[in-house]
């Protein structure tokens, strides 16, 4: 393939997807290792006693912290590749995120987020970092990169080939 | 700022979604249908290049605003009599759905004085650091007012 058939996509510091995709992608990779940190003695996938808060703020388990590495590497991965795989993965992640939003409401009702329902070890900052993750991830998906698609982004070989 | 409408309208959605369970019925399928509603609103709000139909949702968001005001102002005589209060809405929940509801009304009262939006695409730098701040400041809105719900009403810092 000559280098002149390559056709690079949106660049990196023109994408809003491709950045928020990579930032968060890192963020949250670092808060699934780090988390590993504060789960001495949690269930796997339960509550914790309150202890095992990520500086003292952020409640996670091992299943959270598992889930946090796997959310942040496929952002990570998405924002390493093109505008349009970050902004699917942007839409994706940010609509799960919502999701848990509100579902994370009802596993924390039961006698104050301390009952084996709360999977996840859900706290109050949890759900604010997790709707703030949401919405701006949707705002980012849903608003950014709006003439991207992924036939654009092809290499002009393969747009010939499909023309 | 173009995606400010969406994001305080999904907010003001959420609050209302979960400001009805536990409610009457009387009140729990209109909070809901306006609580869905806000919140396909602000989709759309976000996947347009302008906010959709900006006039009429003007108009629902002052509805939603007024009724808001007119529920946290009721006096308790009046509550007693059958009014929104007495369902067991929470006040706290309902003046955040509020605070976010006016933001709406007045962010689509700028986006008509303005005309139409400009085109082409935002910066990436200044459409992240306006969303990204619009998205802070809903979360906490909406978090805390879910906090006062009957689904949040236990939960603890920690």
């Amino acid at each position: 393939m000559q280098i002149n058939q390559i056709n690079p996509g949106t660049a990196f510091h023109r994408s809003p997807n491709r950045i928020i995709a990579f930032l968060f992608g890192a963020v949250y990779v670092l808060v699934g290792l780090l988390g590993f940190f504060w789960v001495n003695g949690v269930p796997f996938a339960g509550p914790g006693d309150g202890s095992n808060a990520i500086f003292g703020l952020f409640e996670v388990n091992p299943l959270h912290n598992v889930l946090h590495l796997l959310i942040g590497a496929a952002l990570l991965i998405a924002g390493a590749g093109t505008a349009a795989s970050a902004k699917a993965a942007n839409s994706t992640v940010g609509a799960l995120y919502l999701l848990l939003g509100i579902v994370g409401f009802f596993l924390t009702a039961p006698d104050g987020g301390r009952s084996p329902v709360n999977f996840l070890s859900l706290n109050v900052p949890d759900h604010i970092l997790h709707l703030a993750t949401a919405l701006l991830l949707l705002a980012t998906g849903l608003g950014a990169d709006r003439g991207v698609t992924r036939a654009s982004e092809q290499p002009e070989s393969q747009q010939t080939q499909h023309a | 700022m173009r995606t400010w409408p969406g994001l305080a309208a999904i907010g003001a959605g959420l609050i209302h979604l979960g400001s009805a369970a536990g409610t009457a019925p009387t009140v729990l399928v209109p909070l809901a249908l306006l609580g869905g509603a806000e919140v396909l609103w602000g989709v759309a709000a976000l996947a347009r290049p302008a906010p959709p139909s900006p006039r009429a949702a003007s108009v629902g968001a002052g509805v939603a605003l007024l009724l808001t005001v007119v529920a946290l102002l009721l006096p308790p005589a009046a509550a007693r009599h059958g009014s929104v209060v007495s369902f067991g809405v929470p006040a706290g929940a309902f003046a955040g759905a509020g605070v976010l509801d006016l933001a709406v009304g007045a962010l689509l009262a700028v986006h008509l004085l303005r005309g139409a939006a400009r085109p082409g695409e935002p910066r990436p730098l200044p459409f992240l650091l306006a969303a990204g701040a619009a998205a802070a400041a809903v979360a906490i809105v909406t978090t805390q007012s879910l906090a006062a719900t009957s689904v949040g009403g236990t939960m603890q810092m920690h």
